[in-house]
């Protein structure tokens, strides 16, 4: 019964796991996504962050910022929470719960860098999350529109040729991953690097390149 | 990381790429898992290989951490 | 397999020579040897290697790892005809690998590496519009029914050439003294990869060169066809040539014009992708 027909798009699938029509799956593509949020999971875990360097303008003074205890924990952890995200948004097989990993992601975007004391940080964080916030809209409302029109959320049903989901609905899920950070909504995130701590930082950035690969996966084959 | 440490690890990881290549290319082991093992070993053999090379022959730690 | 990677380094580290040699002849240079970029390679294996103190050390050293693991992974994809998505995805990844590279030592200009590696994260988008355009035209991503559709119909150069340009651009915005490598320009020192030296910038070199083979590689493949291999590292070599005619005759544009010009193509084939689903359908 279940015989994905996306061997032109991610691949055949390698792994299935079924709960009723809803079905988590790997395929090459997806598998290969998953090991690299992975990858940046487990350096995200494992590593210490970074010493930033300062010059001190007018003078050949620099300085080495120093790195918190506290500020280090909450950024291991929000970073770790938006590795597990992208990694529920690689395997799933189900539309919402895709959109729901997406606004998951976004919302730990913003706490990797919410602990950091810096205006310019806090302001662009702000301003990332505003974009991310209006960004859920067209998100939801995609896969709204898709269950609306279909009948169904399960990507395993939708991928059949005999579903015919509604390029406005594609277009949707397209603009509101896009808002999650990719270009052009990205502004904001270059301050948002500012921010000390870069394997955490790094997760912002893999995870939202991730999403975005993922739904041109979903949106092509749907 | 002894000097030593960083040939066997190198010379380990181009060994590992090389048989599953030839297990592969003799029909023992599928292509793709011989190409995924590649992928994982072709960094390790640059890096430990350079690293092997570059460092002293003395009783220091490589990569050199510092004073 | 190892095999393929290493023969794919020296003709990466080659074509960086003749890059440069090209670059220099226009510009009235005598340039260096084309074999230099691979005495390059050894140079920096044998110099004296350490990490900076200040560098997060599980993520200065992993990145480097991960350079050269993407774009192994991105040779075997095209070798064995995989899909031209996983391709679009490696090539995102590596934006990945230069951001966290820069951001991974704690210096301020690796930092502004980083940071105009994000503001160029356009460059990737004229990638994902020939990714769609070839689709519309073949109906499939995987490279070996590309190749399939090319024989049939004539390379995808003639008939998809926009989507060739999109491409050609995106090859052009990872090269190095190109209009577009903002994020290793001068002023910034070397930009994301001036801690990483010795060891660490000889694999990062192997990663580079890696990368130019493959991206050259994908564009022949893509949009002429699988030839026998002389003659795709003659096509290769072609493509790398004009690269580096344009690469000599350009002064590096500033990061905001770099966004500007990469997102007016990216404009510019979606509205060429719409006309081209009104008249498909």
């Amino acid at each position: 019964m279940f015989d994905l027909p996306t061997t032109n798009i991610g691949g055949p699938e390698l792994f299935v796991l079924e709960f009723g029509d809803i079905v988590a799956y790997f395929s090459p593509y997806t598998a290969a996504l998953f090991v690299f949020a992975l990858i940046f999971t487990v350096l995200a875990i494992v590593s210490r962050p970074e010493r930033q360097v300062d010059f001190a303008f007018g003078g050949d003074a620099y300085y080495t910022k120093e790195v918190e205890a506290n500020l280090l924990r909450f950024q291991r952890f929000m970073a770790i929470a938006c590795g597990l995200a992208t990694l529920g948004a690689m395997v799933t097989g189900d539309v919402f719960n895709f959109t729901l990993f997406a606004s998951l992601v976004g919302i730990t975007n913003i706490g990797i860098v919410a602990a950091y004391r810096n205006r310019h940080v806090l302001n662009a964080a702000f301003q990332y999350g505003i974009v991310v916030m209006l960004a859920t809209v067209p998100l939801f409302g995609g896969a709204a529109i898709v269950l609306a029109s279909t009948g169904t959320l399960s990507m395993w049903e939708l991928f059949t040729g005999a579903v015919a989901v509604p390029l406005f609905a594609k277009a949707f899920l397209v603009l509101g991953v896009m808002g999650e950070g990719m270009a052009p909504f990205y502004i904001a995130k270059a301050e948002i690097t500012r921010a000390q701590g870069a394997p955490f930082v790094l997760m912002v950035h893999v995870s939202s390149l991730l999403l975005f690969l993922r739904v041109i996966e979903i949106v092509l084959s749907m | 990381m002894k000097k030593q440490t960083a040939l066997i690890v190198g010379l380990a990881a181009a060994g590992i790429s090389a048989a599953t290549g030839l297990l592969a290319a003799l029909g023992y082991l599928p292509v793709w898992a011989a190409e995924l093992v590649a992928v994982v070993m072709f960094p390790a053999f640059v890096i430990f290989i350079a690293l092997w090379w570059n460092a002293k022959p003395g009783e220091e730690d490589i990569p050199f951490i510092g004073y | 397999m190892i095999e393929y990677l290493l023969f794919a380094t020296f003709i990466g580290l080659l074509f960086h020579g003749i890059h440069r040699k090209v670059i220099a002849r226009i510009q009235g240079r005598p340039g260096p040897p084309i074999w230099q970029e691979i005495l390059h390679t050894l140079k920096f294996s044998f110099k004296e290697t350490w990490i900076p103190k200040t560098a997060s050390h599980a993520l200065f050293i992993g990145i480097v790892v991960v350079a050269i693991g993407i774009w192994s992974a991105a040779l075997f994809l095209l070798l064995s005809g995989g899909s031209i998505l996983l391709l679009f995805a490696v090539y995102l990844l590596h934006k990945i690998v230069e951001h966290g590279m820069g951001l991974s030592t704690g210096s301020p200009y690796t930092k502004f590496g980083a940071i105009r590696s994000v503001i160029s994260a356009a460059s990737e988008l004229p990638l994902l519009v020939t990714v769609v355009a070839i689709y519309f035209f073949t109906h499939s991503l995987s490279i070996a029914d590309i190749a399939a559709y090319q024989e049939v119909h004539g390379p995808l150069l003639i008939i998809a050439f926009p989507a060739a340009v999109a491409m050609y651009l995106v090859i052009l915005s990872k090269m190095h003294y190109g209009p577009f490598s903002i994020i290793e320009a001068k002023e910034i020192v070397s930009g994301n990869m001036t801690e990483h030296f010795g060891v660490w910038r000889a694999a990062l070199e192997v990663a580079y060169a890696l990368k130019t083979y493959v991206l050259l590689y994908a564009f022949v493949l893509i949009f002429i066809g699988s030839l026998p291999l002389a003659l795709t590292l003659l096509a290769m070599l072609i493509v790398l040539v004009s690269l580096s005619f344009v690469c000599a005759v350009t002064p590096m544009l500033s990061p905001y014009d770099t966004v500007t010009v990469q997102s007016l193509v990216t404009g510019a084939l979606v509205i060429y992708i719409i006309i081209l689903g009104v008249i498909m359908g």
